[in-house]
């Protein structure tokens, strides 16, 4: 389609003002500058994030879905990059229109031009709502769908609706956009069914890591067919497993990309096979928990997808450390401190399972935060299973801390100090830790980040903008 | 002693993390040396109904919505009618409460039927129109409640029911009349998430007496060290506030 001279003249002011933004915001240290000269471009330009990605020549892979976004995006840059392919990525977590042309821009000339090396791809995340609108101005490779589990329902309402936009949006694109889906959640292995171009599977084969049955905090335990519900002959977490329907015999799909021998290694990371069709790789990874084994399993179909050597992917997942603030280590006054992300009943009973595997008893700082980022809604504190720090020594932190420290009380903790102040909570936290010992902090969102700050400001960490190439 | 809690539909009605209304009526009895048992009550028959001293039920999606209203109806509802006619203590919390009413009509028209505990009906007003969502403060019988409301349906009461609270901030039953919740009999229908009766412990015991008042005649309850409580209560107040 040929650009008109309006057209050209709104995206070259878009670029200019989207850079004078980024200085500012930058210079206000209101973050790295890596939303605000996308928000402003957005608005001048609305076409701009496709005329961006159809210049990039090895293609874009969108990363979508609840849980493990960031951490997925990061595990395949690390792959590309080990192949030899110059990534474009919108690292820090912004995962919406305006964080993927802030990284796109990044790469801009005056008039939108991309200035790129020859074996350039992006890999691009973007969150389940902000993936729609981006699918109509461009169609990607690939679409990576890690998961859907509920999150932040004041925003993104019921998952159900979630799937059915994204299913919607995925029928409108053409077979040269491959679906690549988590075979385990019935709910993404739904996506495939009747898609027009091709699809691949990933899932996990671990029978001595499942349960029973599915957690009480899990959802979509339902066949997308007939609505009833699923039987699963292993559960891993949340709804994620082996299921099928006991009334239409819907199953969970074949999966060409499947972990094998998977070794939990607690918080220092796990080891898994992943047997791809024509060769098994053994893989070492650095991020913990059962659920950054799926990250890895997407990142690595993705890889493989877009023809990335074995080698490759076996360098870059090792070579990946998790994503700031999602169990990030520090060591501070002769104590080690971990900061661990949570922000749904899903994900932090992920995080409350590594933690039983820490010896006890445990020293922790919960923050939970009710902004836009974290989910207005602290509801979701009473779904997740607390009860496994009845014994623990807590401070709750962050502006509903009083809220998480009710939670607890009713998990069965009795000793639990509530400061809201993020900073003060972290110090009492911290003198409450016996000197060699381990502090675990659990924060949602906007608590991590601000955690992170306090740790910027003391030279713990650097800034999360600068802690990714 | 001993108080026997039913969870209507753990896993379908589930979205709101309403459980812990559930736990936190366990933990008051606990703590008071009142022993408890909480039943899961899935889809099926509602066996030994009597038994219930009370019924929380929570919110779900629409297809789990779906699910429970014809359990409900079909199969739970002349056992549970009866139980609740006999004066069973129950709380239904949005998608619960919206089943416990008369009926719910969806966005596209069609309805779904309730139990009709509740002398109430439930609309929702169309695709085009806004949730109700967000922090919500109400006044209950002089004390103030708080919470969070998210709901698409308005619903609205008639004789006999009585509504449960008036609404301070938010939207309530309906966003237009100030109501919020209701009551008839012994059952007690809610908008309020957060969960509802762990930041307003009067509520939780006021549901307690009532049900130990009728099991077993008791007149008060020793108090608890609620400060927590309290403390979290009026943070929701003043971050509802603005």
């Amino acid at each position: 389609m040929k650009e008109d001279a309006l057209s050209r003249l709104r995206r070259i002011l878009a670029v200019q003002l989207a850079r004078g933004a980024g200085l500012f915001s930058r210079r206000l240290r209101q973050g790295g500058g890596t939303a605000l000269p996308g928000l402003v471009a957005e608005h001048v330009a609305p076409g701009l994030l496709g005329f961006l990605l159809r210049q990039i020549p090895g293609g874009t892979i969108f990363v979508t879905g609840t849980n493990g976004k960031t951490t997925t995006a990061a595990l395949l840059r690390n792959v590309l990059a080990a192949d030899g392919r110059s990534v474009l990525h919108n690292a820090t977590g912004s995962n919406l229109t305006r964080g993927v042309l802030s990284a796109l821009l990044a790469h801009a000339a005056w008039d939108g031009r991309l200035r790129l090396a020859p074996a350039s791809i992006g890999v691009m995340e973007l969150d389940e709502a902000a993936i729609v609108p981006a699918l109509r101005q461009h169609q990607p490779s690939c679409i990576v769908v890690t998961n859907l589990f509920r999150d932040q329902l004041d925003r993104y309402g019921e998952v159900q609706t979630i799937a059915a936009g994204l299913r919607a949006a995925f029928a409108e694109l053409g077979p040269a956009t491959a679906l690549l889906l988590n075979g385990d959640d019935p709910l993404v292995a739904s996506l495939g069914e009747g898609y027009g171009g091709p699809v691949r599977y990933f899932g996990v084969d671990a029978p001595g890591l499942a349960r029973a049955d599915v957690e009480l905090a899990a959802d979509s335990h339902y066949c997308p067919q007939d609505a009833t519900p699923l039987t699963y002959t292993g559960a891993y977490y949340g709804h994620l497993g082996a299921y099928a329907c006991p009334a239409c015999g819907w199953r969970r799909p074949e999966r060409e990309v499947r972990a094998t021998n998977v070794v939990m290694r607690g918080l220092e990371g796990a080891g898994l096979t992943v047997a791809l069709p024509e060769a098994d790789l053994s893989l070492r990874l650095r991020v913990p928990g059962l659920y950054n084994v799926y990250n890895a399993l997407a990142a690595v179909t993705a890889a493989w997808h877009v023809g990335a050597a074995a080698d490759a992917i076996s360098q870059g997942l090792g070579a990946t450390i998790p994503a700031f603030g999602r169990a990030e280590r520090i060591e501070t006054g002769g104590r080690q401190v971990w900061l661990l992300l949570i922000k749904n009943p899903i994900g932090a009973n992920q995080v409350l399972r590594l933690l039983a595997a820490e010896e006890a008893p445990l020293h922790t700082l919960v923050i939970l935060q009710d902004r836009a980022a974290d989910g207005h809604d602290v509801s979701w504190i009473w779904d997740v299973d607390f009860e496994s720090l009845a014994s623990a020594s807590i401070t709750t932190g962050g502006r509903r801390a009083e809220d998480m420290a009710v939670r607890l009380k009713y998990a069965g903790a009795e000793s639990i100090t509530v400061m809201r102040d993020i900073a003060g909570a972290f110090d009492h936290a911290l003198a409450g830790t016996p000197a060699g010992g381990t502090l675990f902090i659990l924060a949602t969102y906007t608590g991590m980040l601000a955690m992170r700050r306090v740790w910027t400001e003391r030279g713990f960490v650097r800034d999360y903008w600068e802690t990714q190439a | 002693m001993k108080l026997v809690i039913g969870h209507l539909y753990p896993r379908l009605m589930n979205m709101y993390a309403d459980r812990g209304n559930v736990i936190c009526l366990a933990q008051r009895c606990r703590w008071r040396d009142i022993a408890v048992e909480v039943r899961s009550l899935g889809p099926g028959p509602l066996v030994n109904a009597a038994e219930l001293d009370l019924l929380l039920v929570g919110g779900g999606q629409d297809r789990e919505q779906l699910l429970a209203s014809r359990d409900l109806v079909e199969t739970k509802g002349p056992a549970l009618r009866d139980a609740i006619e006999d004066g069973l203590v129950a709380l239904a919390v949005c998608g619960g409460y919206q089943l416990f009413g008369e009926y719910y009509r969806d966005a596209s028209g069609s309805e779904l039927r309730g139990i009709a505990a509740l002398p109430a009906y439930t609309l929702h007003p169309g695709a085009g129109s806004h949730r109700c969502i967000g922090n919500i403060v109400t006044v209950w019988e002089g004390t103030k409640l708080v919470g969070f409301e998210n709901h698409g349906g308005r619903t609205y009461l008639h004789e006999p029911a009585a509504a449960l609270a008036t609404v301070v901030s938010g939207f309530g039953n309906n966003g237009e009349d100030g109501t919020e919740g209701a009551r008839w009999r012994n059952v007690y229908g809610t908008y309020l998430h957060g969960s509802l009766l762990p930041k307003n412990p009067a509520f939780a015991d006021h549901l307690l007496l009532q049900a130990l008042q009728r099991r077993h005649g008791v007149s008060s309850l020793p108090p608890l060290d609620d400060d927590l409580e309290t403390s979290a209560h009026h943070r929701a107040l003043e971050i509802a506030g603005g």
